[in-house]
Formats: structure tokens, sequence, C-alpha cells
């Protein structure tokens, strides 16, 4: 019971320094862009703007309010999921919307690189790890050196001419959303799933072996093998359930490279997810737009961080 | 399998590590058997090969490690001709080990009673009712709240707890034979001779035999009906405790003894062994020559064999070679 | 036997990943010296002219030698990812020393930027940066900086907790030594070598940030060369002349392999007990 209370008190812990972070998230993002060199007056209107569009254009969207008054008004709108309107790229246009839109499928795409991750590694880093030393084990660490040094954008390129254009099996461009066909997003975003997944696998098989070769030297695994505990046994409750603590946590680390990733492989395959959205933002300086896609990519890598923070409390008893 | 073999029998067995650039002989033809109910003693530094030969007998050393013996045989049944999952099905059941560590002798992720209903079912005991024995069995080891500790992750406990525990898991499989790697080095005082009561208690009630490795004389004479003395990998004198306590035959053994009697008496007189224990035995001739206070020449040469000086006590020194 | 096999064979990746990286920079500190041609200027006698002795990795839509824009867009790539890197490794050790040694505020303050800084998806960071101080070279490299700080706080912050337990430190604090000479000559040579692997690590991953910001059209302008310039102008002419994209990318991840196995070869000579802590 005392175990339980003070489980849950850590866990509201854990989130009481999620919802601080996200706070000071919107601050960050709120005044860098008030103190950045930009006009969004400007830049909606274009440089030959007449001073009476631009002061009609500031009392419209409020900019000569006092800055902390627009935070306050803008914070308690973002809360409540009311981002306002789009100032240039489709002009009065709620920003929720948009992002509403745009946000499932970049978290297909995320969660489906993660699933591609996740299954390569662990299929790779335990076969490595069983046949250490041998010609496999060479051969996944030769794959995952060579993984991590390709980036995702130079590696949609190479799946493109291989797959795509070469054997035709995947389209080179274009999304189906999951909202219109589960299947078709699937095959639609296999390509640009497996460039964000490819260095991510990279990464997590090196750790997953490493964990797991380490562990393999741990004297409970020795004590299990005294009691004549079979091999299999051994390594499901006493290896790899001990080395999944690193493997989780590394998985939690990577989330936000994991993220970063989807801007650049959206835009070369053309997904219209949150990435491209707020690349078009940066380009057509939309800044309340930049400002929203900022804060829900933000929030998004500390609700999957919290998640992994819940996973590896379980995992393991010393840091529950 | 006759009624007359012994329980374990063990004739020349070698332990070999592949080390960087040289080799580690950490055995060097070790032989001794262990009748049922016995309990052999295996003393010596750190260093001269007690734990590796408890651990080469239960196949538990790491990969570079090679072993070879001409017999281990377990109740008469040769077990180097078994395959590892032949082997792996006698461990535990019929040759328990307990380890040195207690803290890392359990996973940290998984709780005290799950190993114990993992050993209950490793037995093939009747798992539905696991808690109950295995409560029982922490009772016997001298845990007075079993299901606070069956409850409790291994971090959560104190060293002697997790000893207990520990032995505990071990008695559970029942095995024959134990192999007991200096189970109370890390332990204070109390608690040491606490848990060397109940491993002899366990030992009186179901009859198992006890291969007890230490360097403690005091604890080996108190619990021990033979003893072995290693020395840089070699059993270099073995007999009845009380021989080899009373009349230690191979230089060694005695000075070991009279180390251990100048501490018990906390005489101003410390005898020392001279020279550093350990190190790499040299090429020929007796491994104990270099620090010996009787060594002759031709110690230097020949390598002495064992020699049987009254019946069952002999030692490996050229001063009982006739 | 198979720990010696490992350890050799790691030894000699390490070399290897020491000998591709000195490759790389020679390349591009030699680079100038090292091409007959200009990166900039157009030869419209040679436009996309597939890899010939001539130009042995082909010419771009302008007739440009390919090699000579990878010697030179690699020039600007590292300069914008090393500096931003250092600026990291400076002002991120420097916080995490000064949060190790001075707790309390300090300390909760540092924890909290590093973990806002650390929560935002890298690239989006560096997208945010780029509309927030404009586009451009300099910008690129603040924005490295800005993600890499987080790493370099936090690990130099627990490193050097731990440092500080051990004796020679506790000892030097004893008698008094003062406590800027205790951080730069007890501690700092001690938590050298992770600090020294997570450079190598951001020199490449800075290298890919750049690319992809300068792919997008948000580094570094045209006609001027960086590694992600090319491989953008490559792009618009991928199915006619695959090889401007292709070994451009190639040389990138070289590039990148040199410093992952170097970074690799750090990490296995250090101290193993640190290496466990960690």
């Amino acid at each position: 019971m005392g175990a339980f209370a003070s489980g849950l008190t850590r866990t509201a812990q854990r989130f009481g320094g999620v919802v601080l972070i996200a706070l000071l998230g919107a601050a960050a993002v709120f005044f860098a862009l008030r103190a950045g060199q930009g006009d969004p007056a400007l830049a909606a209107l274009g440089d030959q703007a007449t001073p009476e569009a631009v002061a009609a254009f500031r009392a419209r969207w409020r900019l000569d309010d006092p800055l902390a008054l627009q935070f306050g008004r803008w914070l308690a709108g973002a809360a409540t999921g009311d981002f306002g309107a789009s100032m240039v790229i489709a002009s009065g246009e709620p920003i929720a919307q948009l992002i509403a839109s745009r946000l499932p499928n970049t978290l297909f795409i995320g969660a489906y690189a993660l699933a591609l991750a996740i299954s390569i590694s662990l299929t790779a880093g335990v076969v490595a790890a069983l046949r250490h030393g041998r010609f496999v084990d060479g051969a996944a660490t030769s794959a995952a050196v060579l993984g991590i040094s390709m980036p995702d954008f130079w590696l949609s390129y190479v799946l493109i001419y291989a797959l795509a254009l070469g054997l035709g099996l995947f389209p080179s461009y274009g999304f189906t959303a999951p909202s219109a066909s589960f299947a078709g997003a699937l095959y639609s975003g296999f390509l640009p799933a497996l460039a964000i997944a490819a260095p991510m696998a990279a990464a997590f098989t090196r750790m997953l072996r490493t964990a797991l070769l380490e562990t393999l030297h741990r004297d409970h695994v020795r004590v299990a093998r005294s009691l004549g505990h079979g091999e299999r046994f051994v390594f499901v409750h006493h290896v790899f359930r001990n080395a999944l603590i690193p493997y989780v946590t590394v998985i939690g680390l990577q989330v936000r490279y994991l993220l970063g990733g989807t801007v650049v492989v959206e835009r070369i395959f053309g997904v219209n997810g949150l990435g491209s959205l707020m690349v078009d933002a940066a380009f057509a300086r939309d800044y309340p737009l930049v400002q929203a896609c900022a804060l829900v990519f933000l929030v998004c890598v500390l609700i999957v961080n919290f998640a992994v923070d819940l996973v590896c409390a379980q995992l393991d008893p010393r840091r529950a | 399998m006759s009624a007359a073999a012994p329980l374990l029998e063990v004739s020349n067995l070698c332990a070999t590590f592949a080390g960087a650039g040289r080799e580690v002989r950490a055995v060097r033809g070790a032989s001794f058997t262990i009748e049922v109910g016995q309990t052999l003693g295996l003393i010596g530094e750190s260093g001269s090969g007690k734990t590796v030969t408890g651990l080469a007998i239960l196949r538990l050393l790491p990969a570079h490690a090679s072993v070879s013996a001409d017999r281990i045989a377990y109740r008469g049944e040769n077990l180097a001709a078994m395959s590892d999952d032949e082997f792996r099905r006698l461990r535990g059941v019929e040759l328990g080990m307990i380890f040195q560590d207690p803290a890392g002798s359990f996973n940290p992720a998984k709780r005290i009673g799950w190993h114990l209903r993992e050993a209950i079912r490793r037995r093939g005991g009747e798992v539905e009712r696991w808690e109950a024995e295995a409560g029982d069995m922490l009772r016997e080891v001298g845990i007075r709240m079993p299901q606070r500790v069956l409850g409790a992750y291994p971090h959560q406990l104190s060293g002697g707890m997790l000893q207990r525990a520990l032995i505990a898991m071990v008695f559970l499989l029942r095995p024959a034979l134990i192999i007991a790697d200096e189970p109370t080095t890390n332990l204070d005082n109390l608690v040491e001779r606490q848990i060397l009561a109940l491993i002899r208690a366990h030992q009186a009630k179901v009859g198992a035999a006890i291969l007890f490795v230490t360097h403690d004389l005091g604890i080996a004479g108190a619990l021990c009906d033979r003893i072995a003395v290693m020395y840089a990998g070699e059993i270099v004198e073995i007999g009845p405790a009380a021989a080899v306590l009373e009349r230690p035959l191979h230089p060694y053994a005695q000075g070991l003894l009279a180390t251990s009697r100048s501490l018990e008496r906390a005489d101003a007189e410390l005898h020392e062994l001279p020279g550093e224990p350990g190190g790499v035995p040299p090429e020929q001739g007796c491994a104990f020559a270099p620090r010996c206070i009787h060594v002759m020449a031709a110690c230097r040469e020949r390598h002495p064999a064992m020699t049987e000086v009254e019946p069952g006590h002999g030692a490996r020194c050229l001063l009982h070679e006739r | 036997m198979r720990g010696r096999l490992a350890a050799a064979l790691a030894n000699k990746l390490a070399l290897f990943g020491g000998l591709i990286t000195s490759l790389v920079a020679l390349g591009v500190l030699a680079g100038p010296w090292l091409s007959p041609y200009s990166p900039t200027d157009a030869d419209f006698l040679a436009l996309l002219a597939p890899p010939s002795p001539a130009h042995p990795l082909g010419t771009d839509s302008f007739g440009r030698d390919v090699l000579t824009r990878i010697l030179y867009g690699a020039r600007v790539s590292f300069a914008v990812s090393v500096s931003g890197v250092l600026a990291a490794a400076l002002i991120g050790t420097a916080a995490g020393l000064g949060a190790a040694w001075l707790g309390g505020l300090w300390s909760a303050i540092v924890m909290r930027v590093c973990d806002l800084l650390f929560s935002f998806p890298s690239f989006v960071l560096a997208l945010f940066m780029m509309v927030v101080l404009g586009y451009g070279v300099a910008n690129i490299a603040v924005a490295i900086a800005l993600i890499y700080i987080p790493i370099f706080a936090r690990l130099s912050r627990n490193m050097a907790l731990l440092v500080r337990d051990e004796p020679y430190v506790q000892a030097a604090i004893l008698i008094g030594q003062p406590t800027r000479s205790i951080l730069m000559r007890e501690i700092l040579p001690n938590i050298a070598a992770p600090l020294f692997v997570q450079i190598a690590l951001g020199v490449a991953f800075g290298i890919v940030i750049e690319a992809g910001l300068s792919f997008l059209g948000m580094g570094v302008q045209p006609p001027a060369p960086s590694l992600g310039a090319i491989m953008a102008d490559g792009r618009e002419y991928f199915s006619r002349a695959p090889w401007v994209l292709t070994l451009t990318g190639l040389a990138v991840s070289l590039a990148l392999l040199g410093l992952n196995l170097l970074s690799d070869g750090i990490r296995d000579v250090m101290d193993p007990k640190l290496r466990a802590k960690l």
C-alpha cells in the first residue's frame, strides 16, 4: 500500500515536471520569436507595405498590447487548444484546425518509424549478442555503424532511387492519410518511416547489444545457471529483461531525433504532416503558426518521455 | 552405480584461463572425493584456485576457460561424458552452489519471491503452494517475517538477509551436494555464526554433502570432516580435519596454521609466511619452494607427488616422499 | 580469446576511424589547393557531365566540378558544425561544472534549461532558430550549439559529481586548493575523454543538421556550396544526374563514419570504471 502510494506521488511529481517544462517551453518559444529580428506585419504584407496597412495589421492582431498580456492571452488559448489564427499561409484560418489535420500524419509516421526501429534493433541486437564474436555479430555491428552514418534525408533518396524508381515497389512521393486508408498509410508511409527508422535502429541495436553482453556477465546470471535453469529461461528473465532498462532509456533519449527527422523526410516524400507545415510556416514567416508547431512538437516529446519514464519505473524497481 | 561409490569423485581437475598474452593455470590437477553427507573444506589464500575448482565442477566458468579432468563422477556416473544439456539438469537439484556475494546473486529487477518460486518450479515442486513452502524455508534460515522478504526487491534487503534468502533458494532445490563458496565473507561475526549454524542444521536434517570453500581455518575446523589445502592451484595436503589442523604435514599448511593461531591469540609476534602468495608457479619443482623455510635443492627440480603419510592423510612435499 | 579479438578489432576500427577523419580533415583544410576548378564559376560546356577523369565526381547543372564543390562545401559544413559544437562544449561544460560545484538554485536552473532544450525535437529547434535569427551560416552554428549544450551540461555535471567524491579531489578541497584550480586541474582532465567522445559525435550530428537546413534552403544560400546545399541542388535534377546527390551523400557518410568510429575508439580506451558509471 505504502509503496503504491509513494509510486503515485512520484508519478504526480514527474507529471508536474512535464507541465513545468511545457510552460517554460511556451514562454521560451513566445519570447524568442518576439525578440527575433522579424516583423510579422512585414512578413505577412511584404516589405513594400504602407505604414497604414502595417498599423491596421498590428491593430488587427493586437500586436501593440504589452508582451506579457499577449503571452497570457496566447497561453490561455493554447491550454484549451486554441492557437489563434494563421497570419500568412492560410490567413485567418484557425491554427488548431491546421494542426489537427496534420498532426495525425506525423504521429503515424513517427510511430511507424519507432515500430520499425524497435523491431529491427530487437532482432539484430539479440542475434548479435547471442552470436558474440561470430560473423553475424560482426555484420550487425558494421551495419549499425554504417546506419548511424546515414543521415535520414540522404537515405531517403537512396530508398527512392532503389525501391521506388528502381524496383517500383513503393511510391516515391505522396502519402495516404491513415484516416483515409490505414493500409494505404502503411504502404505509402513505409519509405519515409524506414528513412527515419534506419539510423535509429542502428543506434538502438548498438545499445541493446552492449547492454545484453554486459548483463550476460552479471553474477545473478551465473547463479540462475547454477540452479539449473534452462538457457532460454536465463536469457529471457535474467539477461534480456534487465537489458531492456537501458534500451528503453535510450529510446526515450532518441525521440527528439526521431521527431526532428520527420521534418525533412516529410518534405522529401510529400507527407502532409506537422513537420512540413512548420517548414512552410518558417518560409512564410507565419509567426503564430511556427510558434504553435514548435510547442506541439515539444509537447509530443514530453508526452513520449513521460511514458518512457513510467515504463522504466516499471522495469527497474530501483528507479520507481 | 555401486553402493560404495562416493558422492563426488574428482581426479586430476585442471582449469586454464586464456589471458592477455599468457595462459593462467588456475587449477592444476586437483583430486579429491566427497562421501554422502560429508563436508570437505577447501582452504587456501585468495587466488589459490578454490573458487575456480567449485565453478569448474559445475561447468560455470566463462567461455575463455578450458577445463579438463581424468574423471569427475557423481554417484559413480561420469559427468565429463555428459552433454551440456544433460549436465544442466543435474545443476541445482543435485549439485547446488551458494555464492559469495549475495547482493549480486539476485536479479535486481525481480522480487525475492519470484526467485524462490522459480526455484520450486525448477525442482518440479508444487508451484501452486510455493508461497507456503518458500515461507517455511525462509523461517528455517532464520527470517522472522518471510512475507516481507518475499515481497521485497534485492536492493531493499541487507546483506545478511540476502545471504539467508540465497541459502533458502539453494536449499529449496534439495541438492545432495552443496558447493558453498565463502558464503559468510562479507558478513559480520554474529551473522556469520548464525548462518554457519543453519547450514549445519540443514545438513543434519537432509544429509547433504558440502564442499566448503573458505580461507578461514577456524570455520573449516568447526564445520568440516575433511580438509584439503590448496596452494597455487594444487591441493598440497588433504586429510581428516582434526589431523590436518593438529598435525599439518605440508610446510605451507603449517605456516597457515601458525598465522591463524597467532591471530587468535592476538600475539605481538605474528607468524607470517615469507614472500608473496600466488604469482606464477615455477615451470618445474614445487610451487611453494620460493616461500618455503624447509626448501631443499631438490624442491626446485622435482615436482612432489601426493604421498599418504598416515591413513587418509597425505601431502605433496618432498619432506614426506620416500 | 574472444575478449582479445574484440579489443584488437575495436582498436583497428578506431584506427580506421582516425584515418578516415584525418583524410576528411585534410580534404577540408587543403581543399582549395587540391582542385584546379572554381566552386562557383559556371562552365556551360560541361553541364551535368557524368564522372570522368577530368571530373572524377561529375559536374552539376552549371557545369561546376562536383568534387570541388564538395571540398569547398565541406569547409563550410565543418566550420559551422565544429564552431557550434565547440561553443556548446564550452558553455555546456561550464554550466554543468558550475551546477555540480554550486548545487542549489544554480543547479536547478541549469538542469531545467537543459530539460527544456532537450525536449525540443532537434531539427525543430534548429528550424525554429532559423525563423528567430534568420537564415545564414552563423545562425546554424547557434542552433547546433543550442541542441548540444544540454548534452555537455548533463554529462559534465554527472561526471563532476562522480569525480568530486574521489579521494584525490577531496584531498585537494581539504588542503584548501582554490576552486578554480581544482576544477581545472583535478576534475577537467578526468572527465575529458567522455567530453571528447561527445565532441566527435556532436560534430557528426552538426553536419547532419547543417546539411538538413541547407537542404531545405534555410542554411547556406546559393551559389555558395555546403554539403546540404549541393545535395539540395542535386535533388532538382536527381533523375538526370543522380551522381550529384548520391556522391555528395556518400561524402557526408564517409565523414560521419570516420567521426563515429573515432568516438567509438575513444570510448573503448576510456577508463572502464568511469565508463561503467555513465
